[in-house]
Parts: C-alpha cells; structure tokens; sequence
C-alpha cells in the first residue's frame, strides 16, 4: 500500500487528554475516514498531523520522505480545515480569499468563487458579510470553497460534513469525488466524523478512534468482513453470548456484533450472521472499546 | 497595494509597526515642543489614541501566538516560510508595542485625561494589576516586562522628564535594536518550541 501519511508512535500531551501513542498509515488515493465518538481525539490528531500543534511524541511521516511538515512546501500540497476556529469572525467571504491568496501558491481565486457561488454561501467579491454573520453551515461551505480552491494533494477535513444539510452534504460527497478522480491515484482526503452514515458511500479507508487510541483500521470492505453483525431470538442468544463482543437484547430479537472467525459457530446455533455496514461496524466496535474501558 | 490594503484591513503586523513606531520616534519630539500647548495637547491624543489601538491588537496577537485566538488554526496550517516571518513579526511586535503603549497610553494619556497625579497613579496601579493579571493568564514573558518597565515608571523614573532628550534617542535606538534582536532570536524560538 502507497501511503501519504506513515505516523509511528505519535503522542500528544495536554493536561487531561492524551493521544497516543498512536500508529497508522494513510492510503494514497483514496479517502479515509476517522471515526470516533466526541473527545476520541480525532481533532487533536488532525491538528498535530497539519502541524497546527506539534506532537509530543512519534513522527510523521509525509509523502513517504519528508519527515517535518515544515519543511519546503509540504504545507503547500495539504489543505486543511479545522472544524470551528478557522478564520477570525469578523473576516468576510472577500477576506477569506485575499488571505488564502497570501499564504498559498495554489490558490485559484476565480474557482473560490465559483465555488462559494455553487454552494450558495457568497457572491463573488462579498465584503459585507462577516463569518459571525453567517450560520454554522454557511461557516463551513466557504471553509470547504477555500479548501476546494487550491491545489492540494492531500486534503484534511475535520468534521466537514456536520452542520450541512442533506443536500450539501451529498454535494460534498460529490465533491470528494471529483477531487479524487482528479487525481487520478495522486490525490488523498482524510476527513474526520462522529457519524459516518452520510459520508459512507465516499469512504474508502476507515480508522476507529476511542479515547485517545486508534482501536481500529482498514479498507471499509475487509474491514467489515473481519466483523459480523448478528441477530436472533433470546434463546439463541443465551447460548452464544460467549462469542458476542457487544449485545443488545429486546423482549422478542436480539442483536450483537461478532468477529468473523465465530460465523461458523453463530450460525450453527441458529443465529443469523449478516456482514455490517461501516456505520453499525463503528457503533459496535466504540461500544466495544467502551466496555472495555469501564 | 491589495495586499497593503488587506493587512491594514486584518490587523496584521504592519499597523501595529505604524502604531509602536509613530508613539516611539513622536513622543520625544513632542515633550520638547513645551507643555500647554494645542499642539502638545492634539499630539498627545493622538498618541492616546494609537496607543489605545496597540494595545487592542496587542491582545489579538497574543491570542495568536498562544495558538489561542480565532484565526490561529489558519495561520499555523500556512506554508513554512509565510507563517514563521509572520509569527516572527508578531513576537517582534509584541515588544515595540508593549513599550509603546505602556509610555504613552498608560502615562501621558491618564495624566492628559485626569491631570492628576494621585488619581493618574491610583489608574496606573489599576493598570499594572491588569496587566499582571494577563501575565498570569498567558503566561508570557513580555507581559511580564511590561509589568516591569510600568513599575519602573510607578516609582517615578520618566527618562522623558528627568533626563537628557540624549538619553531618551538612545532609548529609541535600544527599543529599535530590541525589536530586530527579538525578531531574529526569540521568533525563532516560539516557532520551534512549538
């Protein structure tokens, strides 16, 4: 596997909440999902690999050679966007585009624009509307104009399909799509949720995230078939409850979640056996790290 | 001219220079044009005024380069050489702003507004109680000279008064060097440190 991003041992250290160490690799060409419920540390991960904040710990790896994101143009080739806090409220639409023009060569002012046109947050030169101004989801819109109106090889998303309607975020999917085609192989988006159910169809790559640790990672399809998900009558289930990592009992029907190797058995004691879909694989698997955890 | 515009318009480091630069190199000036004059008096609100600006962006700095402030996480995702001059002029700002303000602002502009020296010295008080209040919240080193360099004026040393206009050049020229040696030296610092 090509890899954009290789992260070893990385660590960061605040007063209550550590990261890490952490190890995880980022295929190139595709988009990669970090899931993980709120304070997993999805945040902090994503700051600490843009070189927003420097890790503690562990290295990072970039573009499979450069080790210091400050070196060169490293900073260049990745866009990234924070999820609150990106730009000073008091900027506008006008301000957002001088400011990426400013700091990044590969900022193509007349495709920010259209962009901000497209998504319906701004008309070309709006100078009066300020960010504080704005909804959260209008916020977010010309966060991603900005992002989408460089030229980036990776892309960094934190949270970017939360506070968007169903439509936007459908055109966003679109978006990441595009972008990827694009690039035919050379291009890379991670991007963090808490809910992957609307961003599901444009993940590729999945990394779980619980307190702190990456519990989990893979390409959607293997890893959803390392899982099961399983379900049956009461019965059933008091016999297998053994095998099961999670459980959920009702008066009648039962569901609990598996790994594969036990498929075999499941079924054997009545169970069905069903492969889960990357949404009900990461409910499961945080549920799971919870458990453990307590 | 864009980019001129832009800055002016955001804040960024080149109005807090014209701020800190205007109070430094003017306020000699003035104080040797003689006291109770129109021409003392509109200079000096002007310097209330500058210094009050210095000191709002001042704040907005700070918060900046405490990777605190809104905007911050912009600044830091930046290509290397971009955000560390940037940041670099702001550890530099810091320092000609700090000292400007505090002379001008906090001194010559309580006086001018209450020409009083027990009530000007009872808002000085209060002033440096705030900004040591801020030192201790940010936790940074320049705040902490500036609490200083305000006791210092406190307890009656204002070179401006009591000593040669001489002396007070050469402040201006250590001020100045200050700003360059903190731009290579400390600027350099804060980047890596972080």
């Amino acid at each position: 596997m090509d890899s954009v991003i290789v992260a070893k041992g990385l660590v960061k250290k605040y007063k209550k909440f550590t990261l890490g160490p952490v190890d995880f690799e980022i295929p190139k060409g595709f988009s990669t999902a970090l899931i993980g419920a709120n304070g997993a540390g999805k945040t902090t991960l994503l700051d600490t690999i843009c070189g927003i904040v420097a890790p503690s710990k562990g290295e990072v790896t970039y573009f499979g050679e450069i080790t210091d994101i400050e070196e060169g143009e490293t900073k260049e080739r990745i866009g990234y966007q924070a999820a609150q806090g990106m730009y000073p409220m008091s900027w506008t639409p006008y301000d957002v585009a001088v400011a990426n023009q400013l700091g990044f060569k590969g900022f193509h002012e007349e495709r920010y624009w259209e962009l901000c046109k497209k998504y319906g947050v701004a008309e070309r030169g709006e100078r009066k509307q300020t960010l504080m101004k704005m909804s959260d989801g209008n916020r977010i819109r010309l966060r991603l104009a900005a992002v989408f109106a460089r030229d980036t090889e990776l892309l960094v998303l934190d949270e970017p399909g939360s506070n968007l309607d169903p439509l936007m975020r459908d055109r966003l999917c679109g978006q990441f799509r595009e972008y990827l085609e694009e690039g035919d192989g050379e291009k890379t988006i991670l991007f963090s949720t808490h809910n992957i159910a609307d961003m599901e169809n444009v993940t590729d790559y999945a990394i779980l995230m619980y307190d702190g640790a990456v519990i989990e990672s893979g390409f959607v399809n293997e890893l959803c078939e390392r899982y099961v998900l399983v379900s049956g009558e009461r019965a059933t289930f008091d016999k297998i409850q053994r095998s099961l990592l999670v459980e959920d009992r009702n008066m009648s029907t039962c569901f609990g979640f598996a790994k594969a190797e036990e498929k075999e058995k499941l079924e054997k004691a009545g169970a069905v056996v069903e492969t889960p879909n990357l949404q009900q694989l990461s409910i499961f698997l945080l549920r799971y790290a919870e458990q453990q955890n307590s | 001219m864009r980019e001129l515009v832009w800055q002016l318009n955001m804040k960024k480091p080149v109005i807090l220079l014209l701020a800190g630069t205007f109070a430094v190199i003017l306020f000699p000036i003035c104080t040797m044009i003689g006291e109770d004059t129109v021409l003392e008096a509109i200079c000096r609100m002007i310097f209330l005024t500058l210094g009050v600006t210095a000191l709002m962006l001042y704040e907005e700095r700070i918060l900046l380069l405490r990777g605190k402030g809104p905007g911050y996480t912009f600044y830091r995702s930046m290509p290397h050489t971009a955000e560390k001059e940037k940041r670099r002029w702001c550890v530099a700002d810091l320092f000609l702003v700090t000292t400007a303000s505090v002379w001008f602002l906090f001194y010559e502009g309580l006086r001018l507004l209450v020409n009083d020296c027990g009530s000007a010295g009872f808002l000085y008080a209060l002033f440096l109680g705030y900004l040591l209040c801020t030192h201790l919240f940010y936790r940074h080193p320049y705040i902490l000279l500036c609490v200083i360099i305000s006791g210092m004026f406190l307890l009656g040393f204002r070179p401006w008064v009591s000593v040669h206009w001489a002396w007070m050049l050469l402040a201006v020229g250590v001020f100045v060097l200050g700003e360059v040696w903190f731009y290579q030296n400390i600027g350099k610092l804060w980047v890596k440190e972080r």
